[in-house]
């Protein structure tokens, strides 16, 4: 398997014209064939490659992943994001030196128009010290989508980095009722000027149906 | 001359009337040196008349100048200038069109794409001074035919609007052809072969033009009585033809496969690339292309009314040449009907109505068309979002004159911009495991394998969303299991217009995934390297007949991988409408297994249905691609 998700199945499919109206265009009778294709080796990339499969919208895969669902590529504003819904948090490994971590986050539109809401959501970036582990907030923004229009759309970030070596931490939460099921939150950007390795597991968790928090996160640390 | 009397003897047996046609003409050639002085005493005597016009050179040289479409664009991983860099490698490469590469563009293709290539620089600009020349000169021909309304009106049409040069030079060389007798008809037939003979080597779809417009030639010039000319004229160019054929290094045994594959693609074109654009688009396109009509065809129905049989053969044969090139253009317009290509028809129409005054005598009533649909095609223009600056002809002047005095310096900067879209193209981490392999690239960023300097040995269809129907992607798949197929494969499953991607070249789809590993990800490919193993042959499962919007349910397999089959055949006046306009788009929508209800649409091509595609699992972005069995049984259904 190339990919960290499972397979997508189709269970029921229908032929026809775009419009109902214009079948008249076309034999009112079709013709289908349903063949089985035999089962083959499996398609295994190396779990390097596989990382940067699944953070193709990253420039570098990051150190951890953590969210509820596998990495995808979610479009906003023609621009390739990964998907991150909250709570969730990409980890990169930073070696010592001066520089900057630039990026973008958004919300993707579906957090507007479902039948539940976005009430809004989250995001912020930590650093924790690879020397002592002292942890110290960056950045915070709070993005209402759905209420305010200047939240909608992609966001630049610039952040100036501590010289020292550490771990840079990019999380979602939810909004201010703690609500995160349709927060559709989002990071990306070509300008993160990180390096490392993928070391976490991609969970599989499925979108719509995740668990609590805490149980999310005690089942990703438990995966080998 | 007139044969009339020779041809009724003669009925049925025209090859020997053909060879006896050659023989005289030949025994009638004068010697070469009494040619050479009269051909140079004729081209004097042009030379003496231009010296009185002025204004003619000079706007000769402005239709000259803006025509040209120097090589400007550069080479990157996207969409088109990949197709345009594929062009160039056949070229290089000495591939044969028909059999090694088949697209709508010939071996010639590279002349026109407007694309930087570092091989063929030079003779792109000297084609582009050649060509553009030729049209120039039978524009100039054509409008001392025209009033002065009908100049003007043609001048400002090519050189403001700047339609597709090439396309008006064949129209007005054809036309000229037609429409001309004595030394007129010789300079027409001088100026014109050379874009007649190369057209169709440029691109396979300019011959779908030509060759209904030679056969009203010929018709016109054996009604005339003009047989030496209506039979030899076509014989030079076809035997001119094959030869530059030959020359440029393609063998003449291809070129049925030419005819055929190209056809093949320009057919499967308008099925599996229409698509829907506004209404208002389509109804100014009507108001042109009627006005157009109306104007072309009034001298027909002149000649209906005076009954003089023969005139009116020849006027309804004169008529459909425009008719024709206003037909293939219009269609081309709006199958994909977005701005890009509804623009081709609207700047390319005020030149076909002006052109078509030379159809026939110009009354007021031909004038008021032809003035109506250029108007309407103004409108349409700027209805598609297309702003009209009278003043950009200058900077595309000012643009080609800058390559045409310092040729070397535009190199220098086209290879600069080269060099950094190479760059950011880069592939490192391929290129190095890749090495002098052989390299396809599956998906349609073939410039990705160019710029990297990949040995890029590529499928017959080369971009998977132009393998429009089940023969051209058979013909890819026989690639894939022949022992020409290419130790590695660039893959990137992309699709746009909300196809349904599997079916995109779908066996070699199937082929790869079966023959092929994936070893690496880099920017965005997946890079294959060849197994070896033999593809397991096709389990069938069910045959059923079902009426378009029935559900057809999958449930009972579930967990299995599936191939699909389709016959969706046009009804009559289905296939009428398709001819006419377009056909309708065929969609597939999929009801997906996940926890809550999803059911999503996808174009699905009619013409590439009977071929199959891959249906489960569902293949339509890079992480797709994997082996489900490979999942646990319980866990089959995503997200």
């Amino acid at each position: 398997m190339i990919s960290g998700t499972p397979g997508i199945r189709p269970l029921e499919i229908v032929l026809d014209t775009e419009e109902p109206e214009s079948r008249w265009q076309i034999q009112p009778e079709i013709r289908l064939r349903l063949h089985e294709i035999p089962a083959r080796a499996p398609l295994l990339l190396p779990p390097e490659e596989q990382s940067r499969l699944n953070f193709r919208m990253l420039p570098t895969p990051p150190d951890r992943f953590e969210a509820a669902s596998p990495p995808r590529e979610v479009h906003i504003d023609d621009t390739a994001l990964i998907l991150a819904t909250p709570p969730s948090s990409i980890e990169w490994i930073i070696p010592p030196g001066s520089r900057t971590l630039t990026g973008m986050f958004a919300m993707a539109s579906g957090s507007r128009g479902h039948e539940r809401e976005s009430d809004g959501a989250t995001f912020t970036i930590d650093w924790v010290a690879a020397e002592g582990g002292e942890s110290r907030r960056l950045s915070e923004w709070t993005l209402q989508p759905v209420t305010s229009t200047s939240d909608r759309g992609l966001h630049s970030f610039e952040v100036a980095l501590p010289l020292s070596p550490g771990r840079a931490i990019l999380q979602t939460g939810p909004g201010a009722t703690g609500d995160a099921n349709a927060d559709l939150t989002a990071w990306g950007g070509h300008h993160i000027p990180v390096t490392g390795r993928f070391h976490g597991k991609v969970p599989e968790a499925d979108l719509m149906r995740r668990p609590a928090f805490s149980e999310r996160r005690q089942s990703n640390r438990t995966r080998p | 001359m007139n044969h009339s009397g020779s041809t009724r003897k003669e009925k049925g047996r025209v090859p020997f009337q053909i060879r006896q046609i050659i023989a005289e003409a030949v025994r009638r050639l004068p010697p070469p040196g009494v040619v050479t002085r009269a051909s140079i005493a004729e081209v004097r005597r042009v030379i003496d008349s231009l010296r009185n016009q002025p204004i003619l050179i000079l706007a000769a040289v402005t239709i000259a100048l803006t025509g040209m479409r120097m090589p400007r664009g550069i080479l990157t991983n996207e969409l088109d200038p990949s197709w345009a860099g594929v062009l160039e490698s056949c070229a290089r490469l000495g591939h044969q069109f028909g059999t090694d590469t088949v697209y709508t563009f010939g071996p010639l293709g590279y002349f026109e794409t407007a694309y930087y290539s570092r091989e063929f620089f030079h003779d792109q600009i000297d084609w582009q001074i050649f060509s553009r020349s030729l049209i120039a000169a039978l524009l100039a021909l054509a409008t001392s035919r025209l009033a002065p309304v009908g100049r003007w009106l043609l001048f400002g049409a090519v050189v403001i609007l700047q339609p597709d040069a090439l396309m008006v030079g064949l129209l007005a060389g054809s036309l000229l052809l037609a429409t001309s007798d004595g030394r007129e008809l010789r300079w027409a037939a001088l100026l014109s072969a050379p874009l007649l003979i190369a057209a169709p080597m440029i691109k396979f779809t300019f011959a779908l033009t030509i060759l209904p417009a030679m056969i009203s030639i010929i018709g016109i010039h054996l009604l005339a009585g003009r047989r030496r000319f209506a039979i030899g004229y076509p014989l030079v160019l076809a035997i001119s033809f094959l030869i530059t054929w030959t020359l440029i290094g393609q063998s003449p045994w291809n070129l049925p496969a030419y005819v055929i594959n190209s056809l093949s693609v320009t057919s499967g074109y308008s099925v599996s690339m229409v698509r829907d654009g506004e209404l208002s688009w389509l109804v100014v396109s009507l108001v042109t292309l009627g006005a157009i009509v109306a104007a072309v065809l009034f001298p027909v129905a002149s000649t209906l009314y005076c009954r003089r049989w023969r005139d009116l053969a020849t006027a309804i044969l004169v008529a459909g040449i425009p008719l024709v090139f206003l037909f293939l253009t219009w269609k081309h317009g709006f199958v994909r009907s977005d701005a890009g290509h509804a623009s081709l028809f609207f700047t390319i129409a005020p030149s076909i109505a002006a052109l078509g005054l030379l159809a026939g005598f110009s009354p007021s009533w031909g004038k008021t068309m032809v003035v109506t649909a250029c108007l309407s095609a103004l409108v349409g223009l700027r209805i598609i979002g297309m702003n009209i600056e009278p003043f950009a002809a200058l900077d595309q002047i000012a643009g080609n004159a800058k390559t045409l005095i310092e040729p070397d310096q535009s190199e220098r900067q086209l290879k600069r911009a080269l060099k950094a879209s190479a760059a950011a193209a880069a592939l490192p981490r391929t290129v190095a495991v890749v090495g002098d392999q052989t390299v396809d690239v599956f998906g349609h960023r073939q410039g990705a394998a160019l710029l990297n300097n990949l040995k890029l040995s590529h499928r017959p269809v080369f971009q998977s969303f132009t393998a429009y129907n089940s023969r051209l992607i058979s013909l890819n798949d026989r690639f894939y299991r022949s022992e020409k197929r290419p130790e590695f494969v660039l893959f990137a499953l992309e699709g746009f217009d909300r196809r349904f991607t599997p079916l995109d070249d779908s066996k070699a789809l199937r082929t790869i995934l079966g023959s092929y590993k994936p070893i690496l990800f880099e920017d965005h490919h997946l890079l294959f390297q060849s197994t070896g193993a033999p593809l397991p042959e096709l389990r069938f499962l069910k045959a059923l007949t079902v009426h378009p919007g029935d559900r057809i349910d999958l449930s009972d397999y579930a967990g299995r991988d599936l191939w699909i089959e389709a016959d969706i055949s046009s009804s009559a006046a289905g296939a009428i409408r398709s001819i006419a306009y377009k056909p309708t788009r065929t969609t597939l929508k999929i009801t997906r297994a996940t926890s809550e209800p999803d059911r999503r649409e996808y174009f699905f091509a009619a013409c590439a249905a009977p071929a199959g595609c891959i249906l489960s699992p569902l293949l339509l972005q890079p992480d797709d691609i994997r082996h489900p069995r490979n999942s646990p049984p319980g866990d089959r259904s995503g997200h």
